[in-house]
Formats: C-alpha cells, sequence, structure tokens
C-alpha cells in the first residue's frame, strides 16, 4: 500500500466517516471527508488532520463536511429567521474561564439576536450594553463574514471607535450540545498603526449566532477600552 | 436533485437506470460486455494479491469510466466496522451533486448508466467488498487495537527495512525501546480500564510527537518501540520530553524508562541492535 492508501483507510475507519476525496495540488494535499451526523469522542477535524499530517510530507488541508438530516418543514419557512434570544444573551466561550466580574461583564455588549433576512439580502446583529441597543447590518450572503460585518457595524453603534476588519469566519464543529462552534479573524490598526490579527471563538445555536458571537469574543480586551 | 445526464461529473443522476438506454447501445453491447468482463476479471484477479483493496476500488471505477467513455463512476458500499463508505472515480472529492450517494445502497452507480446486459454488477460490487474487507483486516493485522500504533509484528518488518536501507544506503536511524514503569501500579490502583486508557494516551502522545517518516509500535503489554530515521541519540530525550508534555490529555503521561541504540554506528544487525537498546532500558529502569 501506499501512503495516500493508508491515509485514506485510516481515515475511513473514523467513526462517522463515509467518504474520503483527494486533490493533489501543487504545494499541497487537499483531504475532503464527509462526515454523518453522529456524535464523536474526538472531533473529526483535529483527528484527521493529526492523522493526514502523520502520512504527509507535505502540507496537509483537510475539509471535513458534516452532513445533517434535512428539516422536516425546511421548504415552508419563513423568509425571516431568527436565531437566539434574551433567553441565552451571553457569549458562550469555548475555552472561557468561569467567574467572570458581573461588573465587568456588564460593561460588554450583549448579543440579544441574529436575523438573517435572504429575500433582501439583510443580516442583523442586535447588541444591547448597559440598556443601549444597537442594530449592524450586513449582506446575509456573505455567510459567517456577514455575521461579522454586521456585529462589528452593530459595535460602532455603541460609540466604539474601532475600525476591525473581518479577514476570516469559518465553522469549525459542532460541541456536545449540538451548538456550532465557529473561529473569526479579525484586523485592526493597533497603536502605532501597525496592522494585528484578533482572533474569536465561541459556540452559538447556528453558524451566524456563533459567527457574531466570536466577533465579540475577539473585539473584548479592544472594547473594554473604547467602550 | 434534478436528473441531467449531461451534467458532467454530477453523480447526483447516476443512480442506476436514470440515464436511459443510449441509441447506440445495441450496436455496441457485445463489445461492451466484453470490456465490462475484462474489468470484473481483472478487479476478480487482483483482489487476493494486491497490496491495496482501496487502490483496487479505484483501479476498477476508473477502468469502467475508461473503458465505457463514462463521465463518471462511484461505488457504495456498507461494512460491518467501517460503516457505509462512498469511492469516486479518481479518488476525487465528492461535488454537491453527489448528496444522494450518501444515502444510496450500496450498489455501483455510473454516469451514464451502464445497461444490465452482459454485466455482472453484483460480482463488481462483491469484489469491491472483498478489496475494502481485506484492507480492513490487513490494517487490522498490522496495528495494535488498543493504541492504533503498530504491533509486534508490524515492528519486526518495518526494523528490518530500515536495516536493509541503512545497509544499503548508509541512512541512520536511532531504535528506541521504551517500557512503562507504573502500568501495574496504575492497573492496581485504578483498575485494568485506566490502564489501558494510559496506554491508549500514550500511543496518542507518541503520534503527536513523531515526525512524518518515523514509526512508533506497541511491541508487549507495557513496551513499545520507535524507529527514528536521522535522528542522534542524544536528541532523543528532548523528543520524549515532547511526549511527556504534549498537551491535551485527560491524564498524566505514565512513567517510562528507555534505551536507544544507532544504527549503523553501534550495530548493523536486528539482535544486536535490540540487545543494546534493550540493556540501556534497563540501565534506565535500574537508576529510578
Amino acid at each position: 500500500m501506499n501512503s495516500l492508501d493508508d491515509l485514506e483507510l485510516e481515515l475511513r475507519k473514523l467513526p462517522g466517516v463515509h467518504a474520503a476525496g483527494f486533490d493533489e495540488l501543487d504545494d499541497m494535499l487537499l483531504v475532503q471527508l464527509h462526515v454523518g451526523p453522529e456524535r464523536l469522542d474526538n472531533p473529526v477535524p483535529v483527528t484527521a488532520t493529526r492523522i493526514a499530517a502523520r502520512h504527509s510530507d507535505r502540507p496537509v488541508t483537510v475539509e471535513v463536511v458534516r452532513w445533517r438530516p434535512a428539516p422536516v418543514a425546511a421548504a415552508a419557512a419563513p423568509p425571516v429567521v431568527a436565531i437566539d434570544l434574551e433567553a441565552d444573551a451571553t457569549p458562550a466561550k469555548v475555552g472561557s474561564a468561569d467567574g467572570i466580574e458581573e461588573e465587568e461583564a456588564s460593561r460588554r455588549p450583549r448579543l440579544l439576536a441574529v436575523l438573517a433576512f435572504p429575500d433582501t439580502d439583510e443580516l442583523e446583529v442586535h447588541l444591547i450594553l448597559e440598556g443601549r441597543r444597537t442594530i449592524g447590518r450586513a449582506a446575509a450572503s456573505h455567510g459567517l463574514v456577514g455575521a461579522v460585518e454586521a456585529t462589528i457595524d452593530a459595535v460602532k453603534g455603541l460609540g466604539a471607535d474601532i475600525e476591525p476588519r473581518a479577514r476570516w469566519a469559518r465553522a469549525l464543529d459542532e460541541t456536545d450540545d449540538e451548538r456550532v462552534l465557529v473561529a473569526v479573524a479579525l484586523e485592526q490598526d493597533d497603536d502605532g498603526d501597525e496592522q494585528a490579527l484578533h482572533y474569536g471563538l465561541a459556540a452559538g445555536a447556528s453558524p451566524i449566532d456563533a459567527a457574531a458571537r466570536s466577533t465579540l469574543d475577539a473585539l473584548n480586551r479592544k472594547l473594554s477600552q473604547v467602550l | 436533485m434534478s436528473q441531467t445526464a449531461d451534467s458532467g461529473r454530477g453523480l447526483a443522476a447516476i443512480l442506476p437506470g436514470t440515464a436511459g438506454e443510449q441509441p447506440d447501445a445495441e450496436a455496441r453491447r457485445d463489445t461492451r460486455s466484453g470490456a465490462l468482463r475484462v474489468v470484473t476479471e481483472d478487479l476478480a484477479a487482483e483482489v487476493a494479491s494486491t497490496e491495496s483493496g482501496i487502490a483496487l476500488i479505484y483501479k476498477a471505477l476508473d477502468a469502467l469510466v475508461e473503458q465505457f467513455g463514462l463521465d463518471d463512476a462511484a461505488v457504495v458500499l456498507e461494512e460491518p466496522g467501517i460503516g457505509r463508505q462512498v469511492f469516486c472515480a479518481g479518488r476525487r472529492p465528492l461535488v454537491a451533486d453527489d448528496e444522494e450517494l450518501l444515502t444510496s445502497p450500496p450498489g455501483l452507480y455510473t454516469q451514464p448508466a451502464l445497461e444490465e446486459h452482459g454485466f455482472d454488477r453484483s460480482l463488481m460490487l462483491s469484489l469491491c467488498v472483498l478489496a475494502l474487507r481485506l484492507d480492513v483486516l490487513r490494517y487490522d493485522a498490522w496495528h495494535d487495537p488498543l493504541t492504533s500504533l503498530y504491533d509486534r509484528r508490524s515492528f519486526d518488518r518495518l526494523l528490518e527495512m530500515a536495516i536493509a536501507r541503512t545497509n544499503r544506503y548508509g541512512w541512520p536511524f536511532s531504535l528506541v525501546i521504551l517500557d512503562v514503569d507504573d502500568l501495574k501500579a496504575i492497573n492496581d490502583a485504578e483498575g485494568h480500564p485506566a490502564g489501558d486508557e494510559a496506554l491508549r494516551q500514550l500511543g496518542e502522545r507518541f503520534r503527536r510527537a513523531l515526525r512524518f517518516g518515523d514509526n512508533a509500535a506497541r511491541i508487549g503489554g507495557d513496551e513499545f518501540a520507535m524507529i527514528l530515521p536521522n535522528t542522534e541519540a542524544d536528541l532523543v530525550p528532548a523528543l520524549l520530553e515532547r511526549v511527556r508534555n504534549a498537551p491535551g490529555f485527560t491524564r498524566d503521561c505514565p512513567r517510562f524508562s528507555f534505551g536507544v541504540a544507532q544504527c549503523p554506528g553501534e550495530a548493523s544487525e536486528i539482535e544486536e541492535l535490540v540487545r543494546i537498546a534493550d540493556a540501556r532500558l534497563y540501565e534506565d529502569k535500574g537508576q529510578k
């Protein structure tokens, strides 16, 4: 067996993996895995990337496509999708330490809702800070990046004098309670006009909800200075 | 999903029978059945001797595409222990239209559909199942089920190959043999499942610390071995420190002793190399 056969067999033996495809690019091996909706002990992207790196002498990119059963009422879904409301408005930061001081937390914007309007290609992010509400907007067709842009727009509506730009946003996986885990990177001119990248990671009820929460996570330190 | 016989690589449209009889099918039937027999016979002839069942499945799919000028071919297999598996010609990633394949029953799917005449679809499918099953069995035979590292049999073969390469090309390597010091204590104090978990996590620590080209194996109950090409003996302690300190594990790394022997610097034969590494392992153990 050659190394690619070994790699493929090992990847297909991962629980939940149903298909593996490969694309040998100039300087990289792209691996695509299709995974069912089963819950797994080990996150497939992490495990698969480690396996792939072990089998390849060049950079490897692993793309995981997770299949979920289609929602029964998908065809009749209303054009406006409201995701998350005040019942769970505290950003669910993954890996964050417990016990944030209440006073400090109250100075941070809380996410109230992320609303998508596919018909008009609009996406709204609703934030609240000390009783003040603000709405940020961006194009829904921008997907996860649109949620990041709308969150930045909403933060600026609260008076924050910052100009972060969305660099990328990516859905990573689901958490054990079936929330979506999204990572974002923001570009920000820091003191001395040097560009810095700020990363955020959060789970949410949907990809755009998690992207908005991740954006707040990425801006967290900056916001405490400017709000 | 729409059926688009002219949609190129779209596998949504390649469910059997969806594309209908081709206008010139009758004229080519004899040729086709002969070609199909060749594809199937080739598959049957090679399945027992091939080193890779997966490669054989792709070879058969690629042969189908080539022989019949198909746009695409895929096979869906269902195997106990590995579940539903989809293979596409050319080893290519799935595209959006392939969605149906993931829920389709086991079978051979082509675009356009192949007429049934003269083609034993079930035989080809069975041979693909056999090829995959052989791969899984082969993998299980060469790997330790607890840690998924190579097992003793694989290690002996890998060591033979490493020594042969050294003797032929002069490529040096270090052999490391490790022994977990406190496995019995873990088993006695926390039970055998905890001991198994400690070994499993140690195996994962090795995998994360090793480079491409390094090999690690579980060669006994609490004994492990590594073959590290182009690695000097004095670099091994740093590597093992990375193993001990690797983050993200629920258990602390169990304590272990180790011995290193270098090929060809210290020995060029298996027995002598293992004897040196073993002696140093027990020397290390004795110092604790």
